[in-house]
């Protein structure tokens, strides 16, 4: 039960190793010295202004990482196995480096009795970006709501999404790269059934390509 | 813009719909993952029909294509060996007498020959009794493909048939292993292509059922029976689709009658019990409590609508085993096992407070069995759940 969640958060960390610089990185990008040249002579000179907009698209796993009740007694995670994902994104930038946008995804995991859960989540995101050229890193946050099915049931709920990703600019309108978040999925009941309510987890980790408008 | 309005405004309304109709509150959804239980059967019932199941000493049988045994409390399933070869094709198997005493019985072809096997043991077999020839003659044949038993006595069902389809020259009939051969149960003449649906007994009766007979009397051969449709006076008309005489646990046990438009009649009641809305087929009778007990209806299915596995209670108060869920243990093991499948046989082993449901899972998924297993623990009073044989 722990291993999935473990292996699931060891690549999430591995996959933003890179946001350990942001920090610095933000603050040497806000505030150019006069004369500085880019890092490569054809590289996209795209600093994230205000009015730039991209469409991302990405694929990977799904990784179950915890499954409890709200008071935390953790129960059933293994009971989920490995999983895909997908997604589909819009940024727009409303300040240098800083973005607003949308997310639809779509995660399958099966479970160990045969079926399948399926869980479409639709949100808004908030992210910022910088850029060491040719890399370029950002951390994102979501907040939305998701649908759920599994075996003809359905339930649809509050949805919270962190992380980041590390792309290299391929040219000048694309970049590859790899993401990795955590996805908070709350199952919340009302009235006589709040003993059913949950707290879900899940580790995406994908290969994302964005496209720069 | 306009135009763009009404799209957005559909689109709203459709997701809005989606939504609303996807959400059931009074469902756990990951609490069903929760109770689900790992579904690994062996490969021999995988995606495979098992059509009966029974205990003959320390053994467990399952009959498929072939039949197959497997050690009480072992895992490991394997092919019986009949005649010396594995390879043959099994018709129909049952066990006549109790576990611990009786015969298995074994309608197999090898090489295009059928021929009717016998064991006590499981492992040495004999084929010496007579069954009357069965013919292929230009579009006309006449063959055997069932076995029943009931009160250690062993029957057959002939099947004359056109090899055209034609239904009106499809007829059915009971035979009685008298001995060592086979006789006609004159009395018991179902009409044109109504199959037989089986023979049990209790309480000092034999029953016999096609789709369209229920007869019964006190002599194994069917020599006095007779029909007792009479005494179930909404049953005339119908067509019957399974019959059941449940061993008692806490409570007597009982003759139920199915029928295809989902009711069930219970011993000698007049009046039937709506059930389902698919027809159902068998009844078992398992511990609910150290003092009651329930009962399990299969299902089948009618054209293309589904089985919806079995229902569960007590006679008058039966519902879907995804929402009396004992036996189950959980509606998501009930939802990711038999929901959907035709219910054959069920057995319960009363020594190793066992229950096996034995379906049709169809090839759609390699997580799918043919026989499955809950173990009833009457320490907790709670049964284990299906697993996968």
């Amino acid at each position: 039960m722990k291993t999935p969640s473990a292996a699931a958060l060891a690549i999430a960390a591995l996959l933003l190793l890179p946001i350990s610089g942001f920090a610095a990185d933000a603050q040497a990008s806000a505030a150019p010295a006069p004369g500085d040249l880019p890092a490569a002579a054809d590289a996209p000179a795209s600093p994230f202004l205000p009015g730039e907009q991209m469409i991302g698209l990405s694929a990977g796993l799904q990784i179950p990482a915890f499954l409890s009740t709200l008071a935390f007694e953790e129960a059933g995670v293994s009971h989920l196995n490995l999983g895909a994902s997908f997604s589909f994104s819009y940024q727009y930038f409303v300040a240098r480096g800083l973005s607003i946008g949308g997310n639809f995804a779509g995660a399958f995991n099966g479970t160990i009795g045969g079926s399948s859960v399926f869980t479409a989540p639709l949100g808004f995101t908030t992210s910022y970006w910088w850029t060491k050229l040719p890399f370029e890193f950002t951390v994102l946050g979501e907040a939305g709501g998701y649908l759920t099915r599994y075996l003809s049931n359905g339930i649809i709920g509050p949805f919270l999404k962190a992380g980041g990703g590390a792309y290299w600019r391929a040219t000048p309108s694309w970049s590859l790269g790899l993401q990795a978040y955590l996805w908070f999925v709350p199952e919340l009941h009302y009235g006589d059934y709040t003993d059913l309510d949950r707290l879900a987890g899940f580790v995406e980790t994908s290969i994302a390509a964005v496209y720069h408008l | 813009m306009r135009t763009q309005g009404r799209l957005l405004c559909a689109a709203s309304i459709l997701l809005a719909s989606i939504l609303a109709f996807s959400c059931d509150n009074s469902y756990g959804v990951y609490k069903g993952v929760q109770g689900e239980k790992s579904q690994k059967g062996t490969t021999s019932f995988t995606k495979t029909q098992v059509s009966n199941a029974f205990r003959l000493g320390s053994n467990y049988y399952a009959a498929t294509m072939t039949l197959n045994s497997k050690a009480v409390g072992d895992s490991v399933w394997s092919t019986v060996a009949i005649a010396g070869t594995t390879d043959y094709r099994l018709q129909s198997a049952v066990l006549a007498g109790d576990s611990s005493a009786g015969t298995i019985y074994a309608l197999v072809e090898t090489g295009g020959t059928v021929n009717v096997y016998r064991s006590v043991d499981g492992a040495t077999w004999t084929a010496d009794l007579t069954l009357p020839a069965q013919t292929y003659s230009g579009t006309s044949a006449f063959i055997f493909d069932a076995l029943f038993s009931a009160n250690g006595s062993l029957y057959a069902e002939g099947h004359a048939y056109d090899s055209t389809g034609a239904s009106s020259a499809s007829t059915y009939t009971l035979w009685y292993l008298n001995g060592t051969s086979f006789v006609h149960v004159n009395a018991f003449s179902p009409a044109a292509d109504k199959p037989l649906r089986g023979v049990v007994f209790g309480a000092g009766s034999y029953y016999f059922a096609s789709a369209d007979l229920l007869f019964n009397g006190s002599a194994a051969d069917g020599s006095d029976a007779a029909s007792a449709i009479t005494a179930y006076t909404d049953l005339s008309g119908k067509t019957i689709s399974g019959i059941s005489y449940t061993k008692g646990i806490s409570t007597a046990g009982a003759l139920y009658v199915a029928t295809s438009d989902g009711y069930l009649y219970q011993g000698g009641n007049a009046t039937g019990s709506s059930v389902a809305s698919v027809p159902l087929t068998v009844v078992v009778q398992v511990p609910a409590s150290a003092t009651s007990d329930l009962i399990l209806a299969g299902t089948d299915a009618i054209g293309t609508t589904p089985a919806v596995g079995y229902y569960e209670g007590t006679f008058g108060s039966l519902a879907i085993g995804s929402t009396n869920t004992q036996v189950a243990l959980t509606a998501s093991i009930f939802k990711s096992t038999v929901s959907t499948f035709p219910i054959h046989a069920f057995f319960y082993d009363p020594v190793k407070t066992t229950v096996f449901v034995c379906v049709s899972p169809g090839s759609s998924s390699s997580t799918y069995h043919g026989l499955y297993s809950s173990v009833w623990d009457p320490a907790t009073a709670k049964w284990s759940g299906w697993s996968a044989e």
